[in-house]
């Protein structure tokens, strides 16, 4: 599965992928990008026997990781159809105002299919899981 | 008025005597002179549109038929680098070495193939196996170089020197083409857990091309 955007970026913007790891925890990547940016953003998922990576990249600079926990990398395998996938500029140019916070991609599990899912794995460790699997967002920073 | 005197008749324009040749022939330059300046006007602002694109996606452009050329294409994958090259002769190995690896220079231990003349991807994917890594290099897709490296995990980070060239650069044959070199820093005496990049020739993973003496 790949998701690629194109994208303008004005000077001292920084770019954070979230990827949750249990109910409570996650872990993020994140690149400043200091000068004014044109460049192509691409999120791709590959299925590793079983175990699904995630490898983001913008222009020189890439992140790679493991989806965790299992249930979320079966969510991609199995249902990727049913998940939530929030794309920016999916249809048309988007334009945000200098300041802002904008999410590029959200990838989340819909609650009653996590709840279905949930069935499958261990309930004890998934019973407070958000489903949100992964977060590529962009804010403004300090020069 | 006589025939003959109408065909000599001219208008007046700005206090000149212009005939209708003449003015025919003044709109057409005008018009002339309006299209190159649109034109320029048009190529001046889409240059620096074209420079963005060409770095989002680089292409291989080959200037000059005889030199080899090199562009390096983003990477589909964390563990793959990739390369567009045009090779004039039948004459340039291709090398991939994990061994003695310096910041400057060739090392002298390496396996190498020899690559036929044309125009194809080079790819460079380092997969990392219980108990080691495999390096494997491919021309167009076919398997060209497999080197298999039971490293010590605790290598601890590494210094690369890529070569990053998003639009093509020619050279000449003589002059080897370092496409990737990357030495593993080594771990520090007395200090368990702690690394630092090495002094001297170290392991690691370098690809180039060379001309076959």
């Amino acid at each position: 599965m790949e998701l690629a955007w194109r994208i303008y970026l004005p000077a001292n913007y920084k770019m954070t992928r979230v990827q949750r790891t249990d109910s409570s925890g996650s872990t993020s990547f994140g690149v400043s990008l200091g000068n004014p940016t044109e460049t192509i953003v691409r999120v791709r998922f590959r299925d590793n026997n079983g175990l699904v990576e995630c490898f983001s990249n913008h222009g020189a600079s890439s992140s790679f990781t493991r989806i965790q926990p299992p249930i979320y990398a079966a969510a991609i395998l199995e249902k990727w159809n049913q998940l939530e996938i929030e794309q920016l500029g999916k249809d048309r140019l988007v334009t945000c105002e200098p300041d802002e916070e904008f999410t590029l991609l959200s990838i989340k599990i819909p609650g009653e299919l996590l709840e279905s899912m949930k069935s499958r794995f261990d309930n004890s460790i998934y019973g407070n899981l958000s489903g949100e699997i992964t977060r590529v967002q962009f804010m403004k920073q300090a020069p | 008025m006589e025939p003959n005197a109408k065909r000599g008749q001219r208008r007046q324009l700005f206090g000149l005597q212009v005939g209708l040749r003449q003015l025919l022939l003044a709109m057409l330059c005008v018009g002339v002179w309006f299209a190159h300046w649109t034109n320029q006007d048009g190529i001046a602002r889409l240059e620096p549109k074209l420079a963005n694109l060409q770095s989002l996606s680089p292409e291989l452009i080959v200037s000059d038929p005889n030199k080899n050329a090199v562009v390096q294409l983003p990477s589909p994958w964390y563990s793959i680098r990739l390369w567009e090259v045009y090779i004039p002769t039948d004459r340039v190995r291709i090398c991939l070495s994990t061994d003695d690896i310096a910041p400057f220079g060739l090392p002298d231990i390496y396996e190498s193939v020899l690559l036929p003349k044309g125009q194809y991807a080079i790819q460079l994917d380092e997969q990392n196996e219980t108990g080691g890594f495999r390096f494997l290099v491919t021309q167009n897709g076919q398997s060209c170089l497999n080197i298999e490296k039971k490293w010590v995990a605790a290598s601890g980070g590494s210094t690369t020197d890529s070569n990053v060239w998003t639009q093509t650069k020619q050279f000449d044959d003589n002059v080897p083409i370092v496409l990737c070199r990357r030495r593993n820093n080594v771990p520090v005496p007395g200090s368990p857990g702690s690394s630092r990049s090495p002094s001297g020739p170290a392991e690691g993973l370098m690809l180039w091309l060379q001309n076959d003496h």
